[in-house]
């Protein structure tokens, strides 16, 4: 096996590469994008952009960061062009989502219910994560990317709004309905069913 | 700036401190409101609590999903491999 030093570090050779971290840059596309071609090329196209830039790996990170790193702007610039797309009746500054849940003096129409929650033994549950995958999948577009983008993704909201190409104003609203809505569906799907 | 706000209100400014530090009024404002309202104090756990469940999401897929669903395709490995090795010998 031949292997290439850089940035003091022993990577192996690009091929193998692929059988090292191929699965797991696989599984990480195929979350994001939903589409088993769009998941196979970006790993292809993440694959050949690190190659092209295999002099700029700094070695700070490990070999899986650094190509998660730039599967993820991959990732970002796809979501970006299809941004352009969207629907201009979403960008609208109605707050009839919002309203639909709380009364005319603006107390809840129902007041949330207890959760008994514990994040990190819920994390380990299947059917859980098809309960919030799915209340995701209800949410609107942009509020669903708004969303994944600053809480799944951890974006800085300033960058969110380049990829979406909405205004911070728009940004806020988006994620603001994003978690009402995903909140109501968690409690009336899961934690008080 | 008014100190009383509403629930429906309370949600928004909640929301916002997720992202970016509320001004000192609203934060008071905020404040005052979560001392009197049970329904928002439990609204502002559960903000929290979606956001560690998202911060673990893809962990949380890592794990769930059956082997077959989770590698890339035999067929694109060996195409991957292919032009990869194509690249790295111009």
């Amino acid at each position: 096996m031949t292997e290439t030093k850089v940035a003091g570090q022993q990577i192996p050779d690009p091929a193998l590469w692929v059988d090292e971290y191929g699965d797991y840059l696989y599984r990480y596309a195929l979350q994001r994008t939903r589409s088993t071609q769009l998941a196979e090329d970006m790993v292809q196209e993440t694959f050949l952009a690190a190659l092209k830039s295999i002099d700029k790996f700094s070695g700070k990170s490990s070999v899986k960061t650094w190509l998660i790193g730039i599967l993820k702007h991959k990732i970002i610039d796809h979501i970006r062009k299809n941004s352009r797309l969207q629907n201009v009746s979403e960008i609208t500054g109605d707050d009839q989502t919002v309203d639909d849940f709380f009364d005319k003096s603006g107390h809840w129409k129902k007041m949330p219910s207890r959760w008994n929650a514990n994040p990190s033994e819920l994390l380990e549950q299947d059917e859980f994560w098809q309960v919030f995958e799915d209340c995701v999948g209800r949410l609107s577009n942009q509020q669903a990317e708004a969303f994944t983008l600053r809480e799944i993704e951890d974006i800085k909201t300033d960058e969110i709004c380049k990829v979406l190409n909405i205004t911070p104003t728009n940004l806020w609203v988006s994620l603001h309905r994003a978690r009402v809505r995903l909140r109501k569906c968690l409690e009336e799907n899961w934690f008080n069913g | 700036m008014k100190l009383m706000i509403s629930c429906k209100e309370a949600a928004e400014m909640m929301s916002e401190a997720q992202d970016q530090s509320l001004p000192f009024m609203r934060r008071m404002a905020l404040k005052f409101h979560l001392s009197m309202c049970y329904g928002c104090r439990r609204y502002k756990k559960q903000l929290q609590i979606i956001r560690d469940l998202a911060r673990g999401y893809l962990t949380g897929i890592e794990r769930t999903k059956p082997p077959e669903a989770r590698e890339l395709p035999p067929e694109t490995r060996e195409k991957i491999k292919s032009a990869l090795k194509n690249h790295h010998n111009h």
